[in-house]
């Protein structure tokens, strides 16, 4: 099945959803979610549809939102599909698919690690990766890192002026893009 | 050395110093601290063709038995503090190498969120081996150079004047 196929099917299934189907210049068309819809949708694509495998789940910072990415999989039929939802800046929240697919658990705290996106209905929703007390999420465009943790310093001091040198710091954007595929 | 009959057996006439240090420096056990690809070098120095066990060296997994810390790989925040508390288990007299750019200064990972930016930082290093990875001849290298350093150390005095503080 092609993208435009399974798009096709799931607004059979779902005619209510206000899912697009987003054209790619390079790559395969993916699915634009509303997060409300979010649990629908990937129901209904495990159940009627066949996608059972979720490969990757993932988390964006698009500067202007927040976005969650669902690379789909269906083991039987051969076929994958990206399915993505925008989330606003402000309060980045979504429903959790740890109830569908088990593996969502560790991908959503990830991404809730990293970025702070919340996901409701989790359960277990606490740090991954970085250390329990840490403040901030660090993989934001915004992120400031803080200037030691438990006595460590954060940079070596003698090292400023080569690195800002070899390394340039990022710019801030003061237009963000809109999210492009 | 010149040896003198002191009547029954045989005494050899040195100094502490070198008694202490000549034993350490020749069972340098070292803990196995291996956070990245620097570990697969590691192994590899171990292995037939540089033998660290024609040193006298043997890897531990325990920090109780080691004398060596071998830092070989990068060290984030999270693992820092494990890294601090290994080297407060170890006995004196007790030594660090970091191996590799990523345990000297952080290397790749200088703009990074969350590797430490040397372990320096979080323990006292005796040497720094750069390399990304070091070849198993620099890592033997770096060995010799800590069995060099023993060789120059005092550890006599030093007991002296750490019983002399704690005295106090």
């Amino acid at each position: 099945m092609t993208p435009d196929e399974i798009f096709a099917a799931l607004q059979q299934q779902l005619p209510d959803v206000g899912c697009e189907l987003q054209k790619s210049q390079v790559g395969d068309a993916w699915i634009l979610v509303p997060p409300k819809d979010i649990l629908r949708v990937l129901t209904s694509l495990r159940d009627e549809l066949g996608m059972n495998y979720l490969a990757c789940l993932s988390g964006v910072d698009y500067e202007s939102s927040f976005g969650v990415v669902y690379q789909l999989r269906s083991l039987a039929k051969k076929t994958e599909i990206t399915v993505k939802s925008l989330l606003s800046k402000e309060n980045p929240v979504i429903e959790s698919v740890s109830g569908l697919y088990a593996v969502a658990d560790w991908f959503e705290r990830e991404a809730f690690d990293l970025l702070g996106i919340q996901f409701e209905n989790h359960g277990d929703l606490r740090r991954i990766m970085m250390p329990d007390d840490w403040i901030g999420h660090p993989l934001r465009k915004d992120y400031q890192p803080p200037d030691e943790y438990h006595g460590i310093p954060f940079e070596r001091p003698d090292s400023h002026a080569l690195l800002d040198e070899l390394f340039p710091r990022r710019e801030v954007v003061e237009n963000p893009p809109e999210p492009t595929a | 050395m010149v040896e003198y009959d002191w009547g029954e057996g045989l005494a050899i006439p040195t100094k502490v110093d070198w008694l202490l240090n000549w034993p350490r420096k020749n069972s340098l056990w070292y803990l196995l601290f291996a956070t990245a690809c620097c570990g697969i070098e590691l192994m590899q120095t171990g292995g037939p063709r540089t033998d660290l066990d024609r040193f006298g060296m043997v890897f531990r997994a325990s920090p109780r038995q080691a004398d060596l810390l071998l830092v070989a790989g990068a060290v984030t925040y999270k693992m820092a503090e494990a890294v601090r508390k290994l080297y407060d288990q170890m006995p004196e007299p007790k030594y660090v190498l970091a191996m590799g750019s990523c345990a000297n200064c952080g290397g790749l990972f200088q703009r990074s969120y969350s590797v430490v930016k040397g372990i320096d930082k979080v323990v006292p290093v005796d040497v720094y081996l750069p390399g990304c990875p070091p070849r198993p001849e620099a890592l033997n290298e770096a060995l010799i150079t800590i069995q060099k350093r023993i060789e120059k150390d005092h550890w006599a005095q030093r007991m002296k004047t750490d019983s002399e503080v704690l005295a106090q």
